[in-house]
């Protein structure tokens, strides 16, 4: 009797697990949202086919996924809301009110967003499972770009028209450092060990590296091509490398971490804005606004293997792996 | 006495001891226009950068202009005739002065080092108009250096807070004297003595101005801000005209060379 139980209860954690492995696996699925579209298309990362075309309300920009991979969440911009979308059912499943017109996030590794809200100068973070806003932080003009620091204790937001990046402390959400940096920043990453944060300014041209303990900038440069107004920055699986959006340069540049030497441009479609990187790293996605297409980058060799066609002037990406 | 002191001291140590710097902007001209509500606006925006960076922007009365000590940290935006400006100038040759009213032409701007024009001459914004019906026969447009419709590079986003402090739309005007202090407060942000590198703009190589119209706006020799045009039919944007072409047009042989 007692060997029966326990043989069912293994049977039913087993379920469970296959269940939970079901339902949560990694779908390999990339969503972009079409800013214009006013959706966000779903193609499968191994296949470059789309799946499916989701409506999710209008302007929706930054895209992020939940750290157990269990939600998709966009940013709907003109109807101020986080669309949180089944990255297995490929449906809204609810959605929340975060502040005016939100932009750009990004995901606590606590489960928590960290949401610009470009009219009211503000970053807010928000509980998404039940839409619970947490706390507001006073930033710059025109907010945009949000990054979380891996080790989850720093977050950095850009100030588009103060042209400032602004580092606060996780969970005091005080502001450590103001770094004025070139016109017009638009995003930030950082580096794997959390020490160095990367920033675009889209006006001037740059890429700047700043060190997070200090404030201070540690390098900068130009990409030297008036064309080039840089938006989403990523550092590389091995940390070696940062891969930048060109903007109308229609170009991936390649920058040395170190130095930030450019390495290499590789050509995309027009005003591209949008990255996203493979978790192995080998496969870096962006999104080509003017195109309505996303490219796929093999990173090993740096050059485009697919294009996707996508809904109306791409924006966001980000991959379900 | 003593306590009052006490007090003070302890406010101070409370706020960490930092006085924000004070940035000294002079209007000269009416309050009335829409010179001065693009002037406001600029200012809110430039304390909004302020307070990050311990820097506090604040509009001192005409009638204070010669008592300001620090002329460093000073500028005038004037709305007023090129003769007013040119006496300005002679007078308070460290000070830089945005005129925000256009010139008649290049030819009938005072020969000052130290005034800033942030809109073309009228000769131009007709050459410009000009060209665009040469190329567009049968339709009215004009230029204008900005428009209330005005969307991309995050117009839309300064119309909107203008609208929003002053319940006003954008005009070239208030657009042209919001951009001064924009300007000022960008290089405020970057540098200790902001009028001193504003007295010698084009070589000021760290200046990246942005006007919200997608490229960086520096000022070329004749202290005039280079800067894309958008063309306005029937209130509608029909054309944005890019700084290339606009110079192609602009007449080069001024009397009044600065550098």
């Amino acid at each position: 009797m007692q060997i029966t139980t326990t043989i069912s209860k293994q049977l039913q954690l087993l379920t469970l697990i296959f269940l939970c492995h079901t339902v949560f696996a990694d779908t390999g699925r990339v969503f972009v949202s079409n800013e214009r579209g006013d959706s966000v298309s779903v193609f499968d990362g191994n296949t470059n086919q789309v799946i499916s075309t989701i409506p999710v309300g209008k302007r929706p920009r930054g895209v992020g996924i939940s750290p157990d991979g269990t939600e998709v969440y966009v940013a709907v911009s003109i109807d101020n809301l986080i669309a949180v979308v089944d990255p297995v059912k490929l449906e809204v499943i609810r959605t929340f009110s975060c502040g005016d017109d939100p932009e750009a996030f990004a995901v606590h590794p606590n489960g928590n967003i960290y949401i610009s809200n470009e009219e009211d100068a503000i970053a807010s973070v928000y509980n998404p499972s039940n839409g619970e806003l947490i706390d507001t932080i006073e930033v710059g003009l025109e907010p945009e770009g949000v990054a979380i620091s891996p080790d989850g204790t720093k977050v950095a937001v850009t100030s588009e028209s103060t042209n400032l990046l602004h580092i606060i402390g996780i969970p005091s959400h005080d502001i450590l450092h103001n770094v004025v940096v070139g016109a017009r920043p638009r995003s930030a990453a950082f580096s794997s060990d959390s020490e160095t944060v990367y920033v675009t300014s889209e006006i001037s041209g740059e890429i700047i590296k700043i060190n997070v303990s200090s404030g201070e900038i540690q390098q900068k440069v130009s990409l030297g091509d008036v064309r080039a107004k840089p938006k989403d920055v990523l550092v590389s699986k091995d940390g070696q490398k940062l891969y930048v959006a060109g903007g109308r340069s229609n170009k991936i540049f390649v920058l040395d971490e170190k130095e930030l030497k450019i390495l290499n441009s590789i050509p995309v479609g027009k005003r591209v804005w949008g990255l996203a990187l493979s978790k192995d790293g080998a496969t870096l996605y962006t999104t080509d606004g003017v195109d309505h297409q996303v490219s796929v980058i093999d990173t090993a060799t740096e050059e485009v293997s697919a294009t996707v066609p996508v809904g109306k002037f791409p924006w966001g990406v980000a991959i379900h792996d | 006495m003593l306590r009052s002191f006490t007090i003070i001291c302890l406010i101070f140590l409370l706020t960490g001891g930092a006085v924000a710097k004070e940035l000294n902007i002079i209007f000269d001209g009416s309050k009335e226009t829409d010179a001065w509500l693009g002037l406001l606006q600029g200012i809110k925006e430039a304390n909004t950068q302020g307070k990050f960076l311990n820097l506090q922007y604040i509009i001192v009365d005409f009638s204070r202009l010669a008592d300001i000590q620090d002329k460093s940290s000073t500028i005038i935006v004037s709305a007023r005739s090129a003769r007013r400006n040119s006496e300005l100038a002679t007078k308070y040759p460290s000070i830089p002065i945005f005129s925000v009213i256009p010139s008649s032409s290049v030819q009938s701007r005072p020969c000052a080092k130290n005034i800033l024009y942030t809109r073309p001459s009228s000769q131009v914004m007709k050459k410009v108009t000009t060209l665009w019906r040469a190329e567009h026969l049968n339709r009215n447009g004009h230029a204008r250096l900005w428009h209330y419709t005005f969307k991309k590079y995050a117009a839309a986003q300064l119309n909107k807070r203008f609208k929003k402090t002053t319940g006003k739309s954008m005009s070239d005007e208030s657009w042209s004297s919001w951009a001064a202090v924009k300007l000022f407060s960008d290089v405020a942000a970057k540098n200790a003595n902001p009028s001193t590198l504003l007295l010698n703009p084009q070589k000021t190589s760290t200046l990246a101005f942005d006007g919200q119209k997608g490229v960086d706006l520096n000022f070329n020799s004749e202290l005039e801000l280079l800067q894309p045009m958008l063309i306005i039919d029937n209130e509608i944007i029909v054309s944005e005209i890019s700084i290339e072409k606009i110079n192609a047009l602009r007449d080069m042989n001024s009397h009044c060379k600065t550098n």
